[in-house]
């Protein structure tokens, strides 16, 4: 087993150079760069700057270095650790980032555990009940949650958090605890505020996974294994949660890695509406003000999330398949 | 019903429905076991043998129905009792299963669960009717997967079944079935999947294991090679009918049913009609040709003094019963 992951471990660092290449391409293929897309927006409102101006900043942030230069700087600096130099924000991404990808981190894992908990026991119940009114009542609720704009509910929940529980609209903390140090009052402020973005979130695959559940474990139901054990009198409730959730819910957990980067990169619209410290918003705006040093990171930690998660999926499906584990 | 009967079927009626209309896969049968005995059931694929197995285990799910008849049982030194009419959720049916009466199914590389290991699925069925922990239930599992005749018994309950071949995977589905030592063991055809030497193995220690826990068994099969090896007695059904009954010898040795007849003539190697084919997958599928497209089975069962039961008018009958 240690071998494997460390066999995976060394596979993926070709995987990632091949990423960061084309990650550099595609963030410098839109034409101009960050100088010319501040200067269109400064000229826009009416100021004025002097093409010495703009010489100076192109040297200063090596601009017209060759692609290759630029692309070898900053991958050489990205491994050390230093992610390089934000332009718009002129601050080290580093400084930017890494909270950030910690909330969205939370946020996620939250989302995907209020998914489960809500969409994987309705699935059980759906299947051993299939078309029963129940099973009806929760497609329906499950489509409904597919349907509403992830925006809308954000809006929606946001008004009944202020107006019932009288929670500060939007962010992650109360805006008088918004900057201060990590506390035990700080930490029941994030409790409080985490809900709303992560029920938002967590909806959007409620559905979908609720109904894969459902057609997973109706597949496993009517397997001759399942006839075997309730031959031997295991009773119902053990029988179905021993024998086919355990196989039904296999695919859930050894795609865990791959739902990691949907699960960050699905909430910028919320976290934007929301007012979320995570990742998505600054995202956003370093790719529409071309920021590449601050952009590139950022898709570069993704991508690093992206293969870590696939791995954590293969280790997880070894684990709990033997007929894998063995092979 | 005797103390020598162990299980008495009567009336049984199962349906199917769906959505062009109900199927009558069993249409009232009625037979006795007697205790001690192995009792074979042999039809044709979709005479209702399956049926009538899960049955008596209660194991008929939607869109199947029971819809009329009793199945009496009688385990040693307990008053009878109708599966039947046992509530689903009641702790009796529970302890029918598996504990007083277990089956061994036609697969057995789908009949056991692939990411749990052998011992935990033998154990389950100790553990969920003995009040033993789980030290002695290894004990007994291992015992009884070394009785089936595996060897490195204790190495192998950590095993998954993939690391078992065919045979062997029906070996480990015998010790499960027979670790609470059950009075009436089902056997759902056992040895259908797996190749002739294998299946001589399996046949004789389901032989050898019945005499040795006193079980009595219900074997069910579509191979009348098999009956003749394993049988005492024989009921021979057709599209939910039972067409005729009685001892192996009076079954295979005069059969007097057409239907019994044809079986007995599509079989290579026994004594009847002349086979036609050779080819064992297609064996029951010659019936017709030797017998056409008759109707068989319209006809109620009539018993006759020496025990024998068949679905055909008296005046057939005694017209096979002449010599
Ligand atoms: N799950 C089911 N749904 C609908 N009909 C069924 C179902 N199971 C059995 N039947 C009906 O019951 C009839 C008898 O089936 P059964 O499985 O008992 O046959 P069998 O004698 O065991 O055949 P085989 O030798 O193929 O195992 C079938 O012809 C079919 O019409
Ligand atoms: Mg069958």
């Amino acid at each position: 087993m240690s071998g494997f992951i460390l066999r995976r471990l060394l596979a993926m660092i070709p995987t990632l150079l091949i990423i960061s290449v084309i990650v550099f391409i595609l963030i410098q293929l839109p034409p101009g760069d960050i100088i010319s897309a501040t200067l269109a927006s400064l000229q826009q409102q009416g100021m004025e700057v002097s093409t010495e101006q703009i010489a100076a900043l192109r040297a200063q942030y090596n601009l017209d270095d060759p692609m290759v230069v630029q692309y070898l700087r900053w991958i050489t600096h990205f491994v050390q650790g230093d992610l390089g130099y934000s332009i718009k924000y002129q601050q080290p991404v580093n400084t930017l980032i890494w909270d950030r990808l910690g909330y969205t981190v939370l946020i996620a894992v939250a989302s995907l555990l209020f998914t489960w908990a809500l969409a994987i026991p309705i699935g059980i119940y759906s299947a051993v009940r299939q078309y029963g009114f129940g099973d009806y009542f929760f497609t329906v609720v499950g489509l409904l949650g597919l349907a509403i704009p992830n925006f809308m509910l954000a809006l929606i929940l946001m008004y009944c958090g202020y107006s019932w529980f009288g929670v500060s609209v939007g962010g992650l903390f109360s805006p008088e605890l918004a900057e201060a140090p990590w506390s035990s009052a700080k930490f029941m402020d994030l409790l409080k505020h985490i809900w709303i973005p992560m029920i938002v979130i967590g909806t959007a695959g409620t559905a979908s996974i609720m109904r894969v559940m459902r057609a997973n474990l109706l597949d496993e139901l009517s397997k001759p294994y399942v006839v075997t054990a309730r031959a031997k009198g295991v009773r119902p409730l053990k029988l179905i949660m021993k024998y086919p959730v355990r196989i039904a819910i296999n695919p859930f957990i050894s795609t865990i890695g791959w739902l990691l980067p949907t699960l960050i990169s699905g909430e910028a619209i919320v976290s934007i509406v929301l007012n979320l410290p995570t990742t998505g918003p600054l995202l956003l705006q370093a790719l529409l003000s071309q920021d590449m040093y601050l952009a590139g990171s950022f898709i570069m930690l993704l991508s690093i999330l992206t293969v870590l998660g696939m791995l954590l999926s293969d280790i997880l499906l070894a684990a709990l398949d033997p007929r894998i584990r063995y092979e | 019903m005797s103390q020598e009967q162990i299980l008495s079927i009567n009336n049984l009626t199962v349906e199917f429905g769906s959505e062009l209309g109900t199927q009558t896969a069993l249409h009232g049968i009625s037979f006795v076991m007697q205790r001690g005995r192995t009792t074979a059931i042999v039809g044709e694929s979709g005479s209702g043998k399956s049926v009538t197995a899960y049955s008596t285990l209660r194991l008929i799910e939607a869109p199947g129905r029971i819809t009329a008849g009793e199945i009496l049982f009688r385990p040693t030194g307990l008053p009878v009792f109708d599966i039947l009419a046992l509530r689903p959720d009641s702790d009796a049916l529970y302890n029918l299963r598996g504990n007083q009466i277990a089956m061994i199914f036609q697969e057995p590389m789908t009949a056991l669960s692939p990411v749990h290991t052998i011992g935990n699925q033998v154990m389950e069925a100790i553990l969920t009717h003995r009040p033993v922990g789980k030290a002695e239930a290894f004990m007994q599992a291992t015992d009884m997967l070394r009785r089936v005749g595996i060897n490195n018994a204790a190495e192998r309950m950590h095993q998954y079944p993939f690391e078992f071949s065919g045979g062997m995977r029906q070996r480990v589905v015998i010790a499960m079935a027979l670790v609470c030592q059950p009075e009436l063991l089902i056997c759902d055809e056992p040895t259908t999947a797996l190749d002739v030497t294998i299946q001589a193995e399996i046949l004789a220690l389901i032989r050898d294991l019945k005499d040795e826990f006193n079980s009595s068994v219900l074997f069910i099969t579509h191979d009348l090679g098999v009956v003749a090896q394993i049988a005492d007695d024989v009921v021979v059904m057709h599209q939910g009918r039972i067409l005729e009954s009685g001892s192996v010898r009076q079954v295979l040795k005069s059969p007097l049913h057409p239907y019994t007849r044809g079986l007995l003539g599509a079989m290579p190697g026994l004594p009847g009609l002349q086979p036609r084919r050779h080819d064992k997958a297609r064996r029951l599928a010659t019936v017709n040709d030797s017998q056409g497209t008759t109707d068989f089975g319209q006809h109620p069962l009539i018993s006759l003094n020496d025990g024998r039961r068949v679905a055909l008018p008296q005046a057939k009958i005694d017209e096979a019963l002449k010599p």
